[in-house]
């Protein structure tokens, strides 16, 4: 296979999401383009199986997470019972019933056709799992993720994502399936290169009952796209998410949710906060629907950004199409701005000097996000490597943080 | 500690506020300074403390003979200046806790002994009538009113300053919690001979305080000062003949 050709059509395809139609975004669009042909030079010789297990030993070593599924393209490890790892080749009608070759979504279609495996993760009815996930990109990394969660089953997972190759690009396709009263708490930490790009893309759909609770890191990578596409499906089904997003240098993120409130007494609730130094650029986009019929249905947007640096900047784009009235409540409220200067003197006055209490700001500012990560582990190391960002330490700090012992975040 | 001001003019953006104000606070002394809304009583709280935003054009802040004005919010701290906070900044994700340690930590420079610290913020709070699971949440954020006052009090135990500004330690405190806080600040006052400038609107909360000095300041300037009796002026009169 060319790679160039390759990642070529994947940029491509991604363009033709179906959110670059919304009018909102076209009308503030900020364009945010993925590296050059010359900045992404093809990793695929790069990708040597003994860097790939070095950096996932050391990354064991360091915050002591014992990882279940490991997986790149020169190196996977599988120690869990409930998940599979499968050829696409071997699949066939099974994948042919999913979403990927959905005509809308071109990008989904895309990675379908050119991933070479699908993890499947099977929760048993009435089951309780863990699942710890490390994903490292040693090339350009096209897989699918199918997640079903039987009735009253409960999945927590944690999925982490690095990188050993410049230039490489990762798009995971994740899919989403929550039967009737079935819980999945989500963390994704994406602490890849600066040279490398996320494209990720998620699809769920949450029945009767059920709940997804989404929680997004992005802290590495030099261009992080995203599209989630989440719909609460089934009566009191509830989707909540959070993104948390830690800009440097000249890192780009685009940053796209959209949820569906589709049936009675449905929740849906998105939450973004983004710190944002350097020369950075953050689009974020928000969207809710409340659909015909959504009785009583609930939906929640809200979008904080801290400036750092006047080099920096955000654009905020909260929308929502509310078709139905009936004892319904959609809101939503956006707002960006530099460190509150009456804040730093506050803490200042205690004592603490300047740049502590600026590190202390922007600390909090995160803290308030990550407390939604149910996992207390991810939230450790989310918190951790967050901390050493704002401390200047590089992407990829994973393998070199200890998270035991931070005292970050307050109770919610 | 002598807190020294003197002849102290402070302007916010070209505007002055406070135009030549000379006050001195030795070691035990309370004083106090009344004054209707605007005449520049934060303003001066503020400008002790160094806020970046106010500009001192003219006149001199000294501690213990040295001037100050030049110094670092963080500085003046660390020397001993407390300033409790009118309206106190709610930082969410900040935990109360971590940051008590934090400034603890910054101003004492002692080494955390997290038994006798937790004991520390347990008693005190207690006898603040402060919910002690206030300490597992974020920095005021949420706190009611009194909640916030308390735990500026709370925060000045600890720091153990040597002078401390209050800044209307009693607004929106119902009447309790006036003499709570007013109790715990006048044993902390003369346990450890702390200098103390309290700023305040009523006189309700100096019924639990032993003043030795008032002073009135209008426009930006003292316009009055005497002992206890003056208060009882101004309750009669109101400021406007001050």
């Amino acid at each position: 296979m060319d790679y160039q050709e390759f990642r070529k059509d994947a940029i491509e395809q991604y363009s033709l999401l179906p959110d670059e139609t919304n009018e909102l975004y076209k009308k503030y669009h900020t364009d945010i383009p993925l590296p050059s042909e010359e900045e992404l030079i093809s990793a695929r010789a790069s990708g040597a199986q003994r860097e790939v297990e070095a950096l996932s030993r050391a990354i064991e070593g360091k915050t002591g997470l014992k990882f279940d599924v490991i997986f790149s393209n020169s190196f996977v490890k599988n120690q869990s019972g409930f998940v599979k790892i499968r050829r696409m080749s071997e699949l066939g009608e099974l994948l042919d019933r999913k979403i990927y070759k959905n005509s809308e979504n071109k990008l989904a279609a895309f990675i379908n056709a050119n991933s070479r495996d699908a993890i499947m993760i099977d929760i048993q009815k009435g089951a309780k799992e863990k699942l710890n996930m490390l994903f490292i990109n040693d090339s350009h990394l096209f897989f699918e993720c199918i997640f079903n969660l039987g009735e009253e089953s409960k999945l927590d997972v944690f999925q982490v994502f690095s990188s050993t190759a410049n230039g490489s690009v990762a798009a995971p396709l994740q899919e989403f399936s929550l039967e009737k009263g079935s819980h999945l708490e989500f963390a994704l930490l994406n602490d890849g290169n600066d040279r490398s790009v996320l494209m990720h893309l998620s699809k769920g759909s949450i029945g009767e009952k059920a709940k997804l609770n989404a929680n997004f890191v992005y802290n590495g990578s030099k261009t992080t796209k995203s599209v989630n596409f989440l719909d609460a499906k089934g009566l009191e089904s509830e989707i909540e998410v959070t993104e948390i997003i830690y800009g440097t240098k000249e890192q780009r993120f685009d940053v796209n949710t959209h949820m569906l409130n589709s049936v009675e007494g449905s929740r849906t609730k998105l939450n973004t906060g983004a710190i944002l130094d350097g020369s950075s650029l953050c689009q974020l986009k928000g969207y809710a629907k409340i659909e015909k019929y959504a009785k009583a249905a609930f939906s929640n947007i809200n979008q904080r950004g801290i400036i750092l640096n006047e080099r920096a900047h955000m654009d905020a784009l909260p929308d929502m199409s509310i078709d139905y009235s009936d004892q319904v409540s959609a809101t939503h409220s956006a707002a960006t701005s530099p460190i509150d200067k009456e804040a730093l003197f506050y803490i200042s006055s205690r004592g603490i000097d300047e740049a502590s209490a600026r590190k202390m700001f922007v600390a909090s500012f995160i803290s308030k996000y990550l407390s939604n990560i149910g996992n207390a582990h991810a939230k450790e190391i989310a918190s951790s490597i967050m901390l050493s960002r704002i401390d200047g330490a590089e992407f990829g700090a994973i393998k070199d943080i200890s998270p035991k012992g931070v005292w970050l975040t307050a109770s919610k | 500690m002598k807190l020294e001001i003197k002849d102290l003019h402070i302007s916010i953006n070209e505007k002055e506020v406070v135009k030549g104000v000379n006050l001195t606070v030795k070691d035990g002394e309370l004083h106090v300074i009344m004054g209707p809304n605007g005449s520049g009583k934060t303003t001066l709280a503020k400008a002790i403390m160094g806020h970046p935003q106010l500009k001192i054009t003219a006149g001199d802040i000294l501690a213990d003979g040295k001037s100050i004005k030049d110094m670092k919010v963080d500085e003046r701290a660390k020397l001993g200046i407390f300033l409790q906070f009118q309206n106190p900044v709610e930082i969410e994700g900040l935990g109360l806790l971590n940051f008590l340690n934090s400034a603890r930590g910054a101003v004492t420079n002692e080494a955390l002994n997290y038994k006798e610290f937790m004991n520390d913020i347990k008693t005190t709070s207690k006898d603040l009538s402060l919910k002690e699971e206030i300490i597992g949440r974020s920095l005021n954020h949420g706190f009611s009113g009194g909640e916030k006052k308390k735990v500026e009090i709370l925060q000045m135990h600890l720091l153990k300053p040597k002078i401390a500004i209050l800044d209307e330690p009693d607004s929106g405190l119902d009447i309790d919690a006036v003499r709570v806080v007013a109790n715990n600040v006048e044993k902390m006052r003369k346990e450890r001979k702390m200098g103390m400038l309290v700023i305040t609107h009523y006189s309700r909360i100096l019924e639990y305080m032993e003043p030795n000095f008032i002073h009135v300041m209008k426009d930006g300037k003292i316009v009055k000062e005497g002992g206890k009796e003056l208060i009882h002026e101004i309750e009669k009169s109101g400021y406007a003949n001050a």
